[in-house]
């Protein structure tokens, strides 16, 4: 399995930019046929997000298991959003993120890429 | 909002508060207020915070994508500068902005939108006549101006009878032309002198735009302003700038000159009492808290991390090859050892030096590019037959390692011709300094030191070039092609840099002997060892005092002088490849980063022997950030 993503930051000073991570080289942890993304405020977290105050050291995982992504918030201070229908909802527990479906982390709007 | 970028919500909200405007209209049409879409869009993203991660006010990527896309549409229609609505059709046909996706949430119809706003119209331009130039009786200076200059100089003053040459100023190290001109009426009569500057149109393109961002706002009532758009004709290359001086500038004289006329302690206090205050109160003064890894302000200054020669043609990268691309993993690139492989992703060119068939990359994109770090020089690519842009982002590129940044410096130190091993931990001075750590030990922890310090809009290259002397010995600064938010204390690392070279150098020889005694001097006034005076030399080193008054206001903890000492390892760095300045002062600058080195060690008062290892003291001093590394200045 070599799974790679293409991720997009939708708004804040990066807004535009896309951050392509590739398990080959060595992005990330695979484990049990599963990819699993750290997203955090430090820049040894596979996206780091160090321009936006908003984010937790440690902050949230996206996981890749089968073909769908799953977006878990890691008790962080500010929270993880997704958009579902214009309306922000707050990640609880690991949510399923559909194709190009918008997401949350701290202040930084970001997607999947098809 | 306190963001600190501009986004396509920035441009976006700006096009909506144009009164009468296309899209403010366009949008009460459809029957939404534009006050209640800036809401939309605000509530989407949210209040920026006090706390600075970045320097300076950069466009975000996707702006930057708009604006291009902008740009072309202008381009197409024959003009040379974008509209509200080539703005607006940019933005809808990127697609991916928070505007856009607030239109869709808000049920607007985006083909029509577009019909709509390409129902609205445009202007045009004049043709000119000849404008001659003379040269006054007293120009000074080399008179050689050549055609393509001139040509420049005649478009700048269209309108004008003639113009007169009052001299040629020396300015700074970069090839810019700069002369005082008076510009004479039809009818004979003269208008005030003004300052011209003449070089590559992009870097006076980028000055005018730096000026009107971060500058404009920010002088002292009675300076020099760029009061003119920058005249940028296409079909030349070069472009021009006018600096007005609003209160009538007599002479003209700059600072380098100056100082010997005025006498070197008057510069001292001139600076602390005259230039600081004057400029300060905008800018350095208005100070905040930054915390930041050295590299991020500062790697722009030293080498490029590896020259590359591009892999010939077919040749496929080796599997395994380092990939460079964003987010950069620090630790990896100390692994580049020459000969390796590197694959190079996302990066922008920054600089084409077609004689050498080489282009400079940066990570990333936009014009900040030229400052950024994480530059790569690749070698190999004939400019002659493929067509390479500045900015022009270079998806992927593989290369062989030509040379890394460490032997960059190296052979920088080599050019010196060092009268010592420059491979060796430790390089030679003079009492009470008989050993110095060696600075190509060190840069690399250097780097990747956090620096508590503050943020602050700077000028970004002072020197005593860049500083004109005004009536009433007012201070005027000319050259902003480099101001920006960055850290405070890098104007004062170079204008340390300035008055080394172009004052205390001047006054021995080029010698590494000459050298040494110049920084065992400079290092008396940090205290802390007896000395014998040397009149002369430390009359021309006077002003340092008053430079660290200036220091210690700007220092965000003033017994803490590391932020200096890290600003100034750098600074000097890159002064010591700089062709334009004496093989003397090179050498003292090489000597000075060493200097700051032992500074910077975790032992106050050991200075420069043998405690200092490769890889020890420096490291742990800068991880553990203010705690008792670097010299309490003397009282």
């Amino acid at each position: 399995m070599k799974p790679a993503v293409t991720l997009m930051f939708m708004s804040g000073v990066e807004d535009g930019k896309s951050l392509t991570l590739l398990a080959e080289s060595g992005d990330g942890t695979l484990r049990d046929g599963e990819w699993v993304l750290t997203v955090g405020r430090q820049d040894d977290r596979d996206i780091p997000l160090q321009r936006d105050s908003f984010i937790s050291r440690e902050h949230a995982r996206l996981t890749l298991r089968g073909d769908r992504w799953w977006l878990e918030d890691l008790k962080s201070r500010n929270g993880s959003y997704v958009e579902l229908d214009g309306e922000e909802i707050r990640v609880q527990e690991a949510v399923a993120l559909h194709e190009e479906q918008l997401f949350k982390i701290g202040r930084t709007w970001l997607r999947i890429q098809k | 909002m306190r963001h600190h970028f501009i986004g396509a919500e920035h441009l976006f909200i700006g096009a909506l508060m144009l009164r009468g405007g296309i899209i403010a209209s366009l949008i009460e049409n459809y029957g939404y207020k534009p006050e209640y879409v800036i809401d939309a869009v605000r509530r989407h993203i949210g209040k920026g915070s006090h706390q600075r991660l970045w320097a300076g006010m950069p466009n975000s990527p996707r702006a930057e994508i708009i604006l291009g896309i902008a740009n072309d549409l202008a381009l197409e229609d024959g003009r040379a500068d974008i509209s509200e609505r080539d703005l607006l059709r940019a933005m809808i046909e990127e697609g991916g902005s928070i505007p856009i996706r607030i239109f869709a949430r808000l049920g607007i119809d985006l083909p029509l939108l577009t019909q709509d706003i390409l129902s609205f119209s445009t202007t045009s331009a004049v043709p000119l006549p000849y404008v001659k130039i003379e040269f006054a009786a007293g120009y000074e200076g080399d008179p050689i101006i050549d055609e393509e200059q001139l040509f420049v100089l005649r478009r700048m003053f269209y309108g004008y009878a003639r113009i007169r040459l009052e001299r040629r100023l020396l300015g700074g190290y970069s090839g810019a032309l700069l002369l005082a001109a008076t510009p004479i009426q039809q009818d004979g009569s003269e208008d005030a002198t003004v300052v011209v500057k003449i070089d590559d149109a992009n870097i006076i393109l980028e000055e005018a735009r730096r000026f009107e961002r971060q500058v404009k706002t920010t002088l002292p009532p009675l300076t020099a302003r760029i009061e003119e758009r920058p005249t940028a004709p296409e079909t030349s290359d070069l472009a021009g700038i006018k600096y007005t001086f609003i209160s009538g500038i007599g002479k003209a004289e700059d600072m380098r000159e100056a100082a010997w006329r005025i006498g070197l302690a008057q510069l001292g206090a001139w600076l602390r009492h005259e230039l600081y205050p004057t400029f300060g109160r905008a800018w350095w003064g208005q100070r905040r808290p930054y915390r930041f890894p050295a590299w991020q302000e500062y790697d722009f200054l030293l080498p490029p991390l590896f020259i590359l020669d591009l892999l010939p043609h077919g040749e496929q990268a080796p599997e395994g090859a380092l990939l460079l691309r964003d987010p950069i993993r620090r630790e990896r690139l100390k692994s580049v050892e020459l000969g390796d492989t590197v694959v190079l992703a996302g990066f922008s060119i920054s600089r084409l030096d077609p004689t050498r068939s080489a282009v400079q990359l940066t990570l990333g994109t936009g014009i900040e590019g030229l400052r950024r770090a994480y530059r790569v020089e690749v070698r190999g690519i004939d400019l002659r037959q493929d067509t390479h842009y500045l900015g022009e982002v270079i998806e992927q590129l593989a290369g062989r390692v030509y040379a890394t940044r460490s032997e960059l410096l190296l052979s920088m130190v080599r050019n010196l011709e060092p009268d010592f091993d420059p491979t060796g931990a430790t390089i030679p001075s003079l009492p009470p300094f008989e050993r110095l750590p060696n600075p190509l030990f060190h840069f690399e922890s250097l780097l990747d030191s956090t620096i508590y310090g503050s943020v602050s809009r700077i000028h970004g290259d002072l020197h005593l070039g860049n500083i004109l002397l005004g009536p009433n010995n007012s201070p005027f600064l000319i050259d902003f092609a480099q101001a920006r938010t960055g850290h405070t204390l890098f104007d004062w690392a170079c204008m340390e840099i300035s008055l080394l070279n172009d004052l205390a150098m001047k006054t021995v020889g080029q010698s590494w002997a000459d050298a040494r005694r110049v920084l065992t001097r400079r290092a008396a006034f940090d205290g802390g060892f007896e000395t014998t005076p040397d009149p002369i030399l430390d009359d021309a080193l006077s002003p340092i005092e008053a430079l660290r008054e200036i220091v210690v206001i700007t220092l965000a903890d003033p017994n803490d002088w590391v932020e200096y000492w890290t600003a100034l390892t750098f600074c000097a760095l890159r002064a010591v490849h700089w062709e334009s300045m004496p093989i003397g002062s090179r050498r003292l600058m090489f000597l000075l980063a060493a200097y700051c080195c032992a500074r910077l060690a975790p032992q106050p008062g050991q200075t420069g022997d043998s405690s200092l290892t490769a890889d020890g003291g420096l490291t742990d001093a800068s991880a553990s950030g203010r705690s008792g590394s670097g010299l309490p200045p003397a009282s």
